[in-house]
């Protein structure tokens, strides 16, 4: 036994593919592990890893980030480019979409120069057969003389003979036929690559020595450096690369990188036209038959908002059901808790710490989890079909001119719903700056537990406006958001312009199981992260507003009330009070914490309704000036600790927070000052 | 010409890409080199991105990137995406 453990080896497996090429569905089907199907160009950012037990061993699979070209263009094909060529895994299993083989096959003429075993996934077989393309799958195996398995990511087929050829190959020595790139590109990568022999580690295979002069001659600014750092004689080794460049491009009459670009796709091309006998490259697909109705130059708008607005009916209205029922079930809990500890003889203090403490802090994000699977259902639909996409094409010239891309548009709208998510799906962004900048301006979109707050507070001071007074809140946040973004890229990145190339994916049905697999992580995600971080921050609150022992819940000998006190001359501009700024902090927990915070400071155990004792402390002038301040400061803790996650950083993470806060004491001020000189109370 | 001008559903041959750095190898990535048949497809509202076809992918590009690539008119297209023109370019039949 123990002999047999010894002997079980690992197998490194790494996942290469064009973005949109499936690569993800093809990780789950051979790891089993849950992760996101999508649609979106560059979805799986993060290296995922996932295991697959195999007889006498196992095969540990690493996701690597789509990507388009070995070049990097991204951090995500850096990230993929960097492990291909510097980790060197066992095998290199590439996913190409059957239905768009060309353009995939660019990706497998760069990685064929890495000497990798290799291992060719021919991915979304069906819709290739649906679109009538026939792909010889034998000649195609022959000619990258590597095992090709035409698989279906999405309903799991062709898996296990994908697993059977990755185990067949990963002990071979494998060396494919150099790609030929003609006889003027072929002499100067010789001619470089006897130079770079100092660098012994980086040609020692066949043909690696081949992909690194090449990529030195294009004169990718990594591998130049890293090979420079490599030798003593850096000097004569550049001016010898630069002369072969030189040379070459004369002879050639175009530039290096054009010359390589034209070599890799004209292999691909050829491979292509001989292994799939009837190209269709210009028919009319339904593809294009949905996009000359969904992208229509005059349709598309009003279609996208469409789908949009029905997307939020829908999150709003119908999660409003089991919003009710949740909120019900939570009451019963705390009831039959509150009674049942009560009869058994429990300390006071205990059951206030888990009624008012844990359960309703816990209720009070759970009750958003209806409407947050709603919104991910739909949004996982949408990613799915390939619509998303098109969104983005949509959008991109708004919000350009909001100096943000067409990409930002989605994290958006998500973020209306939740921000947590919202910039979890910033990833999306190729870019960094540009993902910065919508990570940034995120927290000023409406989220859905601000709304609680409007509620409360439009209910109580303008009764019969109230519509009106919630819709200026979204007017606001939209503001707020496009002058941030404004604001942000001036004075962050001037002159920031990323190009926008993006592929757009064939429609495709969406796979349910995928969708509900999505949906259900994302919401998952949701109920963890919020869940813990609000759970701790509920007890917390509960803490500050019961210590130092015997004082009155949340009043002002508490500690609570102390900190409300110290904190009060910064929310006085704007007209709140201590019990303001007490509610106002605890809301970084979540912003509906505002409310039972302000249920519990000035309503608790005096019978009066919380709508009546607010009218003590605000106007309707302070009352709208405290709106504009929690609708635009840091929406919770929760979003902080995502923007650290996401960005890195906590430089920006602070950043992040000083900025909203800032801005939300400026516009607040304003507000209220404003009001004031207009007369308005 | 360049590819802002061609039409919906116009054909061309990619002569030459001008830019350069990363934006250059990107579009030299996706497929777009010199003597590459591509066609146009169609323009988003307000002016925004053009989305052309490219050895059987749809890709999206904005004008300014759009700008970069200069193409040689072929035969007009077999089919129109929709009829609406845009671009209308003087002087041209």
């Amino acid at each position: 036994m123990a002999y047999e453990k010894k002997n079980k080896k690992s197998i490194n497996v790494a996942l290469a593919g064009n973005p949109n090429s499936g690569k993800t569905s093809v990780f789950n089907a051979v790891t089993g592990m849950k992760q996101y199907v999508g649609n979106w160009p560059g979805v799986t950012v993060e290296k995922v890893i996932g295991k697959r037990e195999i007889p006498g061993g196992k095969l540990e699979i690493t996701d690597l980030p789509g990507t388009y070209s070995l070049s990097p263009y991204s951090p995500d094909e850096k990230v993929a480019r960097d492990y291909l060529l510097f980790e060197r895994p066992d095998v290199v299993c590439i996913v190409v979409d059957a239905s768009n083989l060309e353009r995939n096959l660019y990706l497998v003429a760069q990685i064929v120069e890495l000497d990798l075993p290799m291992v060719i996934a021919l991915n979304m077989i069906d819709i290739a057969h649906a679109r009538d393309i026939q792909i010889e799958v034998e000649n195609l195996s022959r000619l990258l003389k590597a095992p090709v398995i035409p698989t279906i990511g999405r309903a799991g087929e062709g898996i296990d003979e994908l697993i059977e050829s990755i185990l067949c190959v990963a002990n071979q020595d494998f060396c494919p036929p150099p790609l030929d790139y003609g006889s003027e590109l072929e002499k100067a990568i010789i001619d470089v690559e006897k130079e770079i022999s100092v660098a012994p580690q980086l040609i020692s295979r066949c043909h690696m020595g081949r992909f690194i002069s090449a990529m030195l001659l294009a004169g990718d600014p990594e591998i130049t450096k890293m090979v420079l750092s490599a030798s003593n004689h850096t000097e004569p080794i550049r001016k010898h690369i630069a002369k072969c460049r030189m040379v070459a491009e004369k002879r050639l009459r175009t530039d290096i990188e054009t010359a390589l670009a034209n070599a890799r796709h004209g292999w691909a091309s050829g491979i292509y036209h001989e292994v799939v006998k009837n190209p269709r490259h210009q028919e009319l697909t339904n593809t294009d038959r949905i996009d000359n109705i969904l992208s229509h130059r005059i349709l598309g708008f009003p279609i996208f908002a469409a789908i949009m607005f029905f997307i939020f009916w829908a999150t709003f209205n119908v999660g409003a059901y089991p919003m009710g029922l949740i909120e019900k079930l939570f009451e019963l809990i705390s009831n039959l808790i509150d009674s049942g500890l009560a009869q058994i003889g429990t300390p006071e203090i205990l059951i206030s710490l888990l009624v008012d403490g844990a359960i309703s802090g816990a209720g009070g994000v759970l009750v958003f989890l209806p409407n947050i699977i709603i919104l991910f259902f739909f949004i996982s639909v949408l990613e799915d079909v390939g619509y998303m996409a098109r969104a983005a094409f949509l959008m991109d010239k708004v919000m350009h001119k909001m100096g943000l891309h067409g990409k930002s548009f989605i994290p958006i709208i998500i973020g209306f719903g939740c921000t947590v998510p919202a910039v979890m799906a910033t990833r999306t962004l190729e870019n960094q700056e540009d993902r910065l900048l919508t990570i940034l301006i995120l927290p000023f979109v409406l989220c859905s537990a601000r709304i609680p707050v409007f509620v409360l507070f439009s209910g109580t001071f303008f009764a019969e406006n109230a519509g009106l007074v919630m819709f200026s809140m979204y007017v606001l946040s939209i503001l707020t958001a496009v002058f941030a973004a404004k604001l942000l890229k001036t004075v962050l990145f001037p002159g920031l312009s990323t190009p926008f190339v993006m592929e757009l994916p064939p429609y495709h049905i969406p796979s349910l199981r995928g969708v509900l697999l999505h949906t259900w992580e994302r919401a998952w995600a949701f109920v963890k992260k919020a869940g813990t971080i609000i759970l701790i921050g509920s007890v917390f609150i509960w803490a500050l507003s019961n210590l130092p022992p015997g004082v009155d819940y949340a009043g002002e000998e508490s500690l609570a009330g102390m900190i409300g006190k110290l904190i009060e001359p910064l929310v006085v501009p704007f007209g709140a009070n201590w019990q303001a700024a007490v509610a106002l902090l605890f809301g970084f927990v979540a912003k509906e914490i505002v409310v039972s915070s302000f249920s519990v400071l000035l309503s608790s155990g005096t019978g009066i309704p919380l709508s009546t004792s607010l009218a003590t402390v605000f106007t309707p002038l302070s009352a709208y000036a405290f709106m504009v301040f929690a609708l635009i400061y840091t929406p919770c803790i929760a979003t902080v600790a995502v923007i650290k996650k996401e960005t890195g950083s906590w430089k920006w993470t602070i950043f992040s927070v000083l900025f909203s806060v800032s801005m939300a004491f400026v516009l607040a001020t304003l507000t209220y000052w404003g009001g004031k000189l207009l007369g308005l109370g | 010409m360049n590819l802002t001008h061609l039409r919906h559903g116009d054909f061309g041959r990619i002569n030459e890409v001008s830019g350069s750095g990363r934006i250059r190898s990107r579009l030299l990535d996706m497929g777009l080199v010199s003597g590459t048949v591509i066609q146009m497809i169609r323009r988003a509202p307000l002016m925004g991105p053009f989305v052309i076809k490219v050895r059987g992918a749809l890709l999206s590009l904005r004008p300014s990137e759009a700008m970069l690539i200069d193409v040689i008119p072929m035969r007009k297209g077999r089919f129109r995406h929709h009829r609406g023109r845009f671009n209308r370019h003087k002087g041209r039949k």
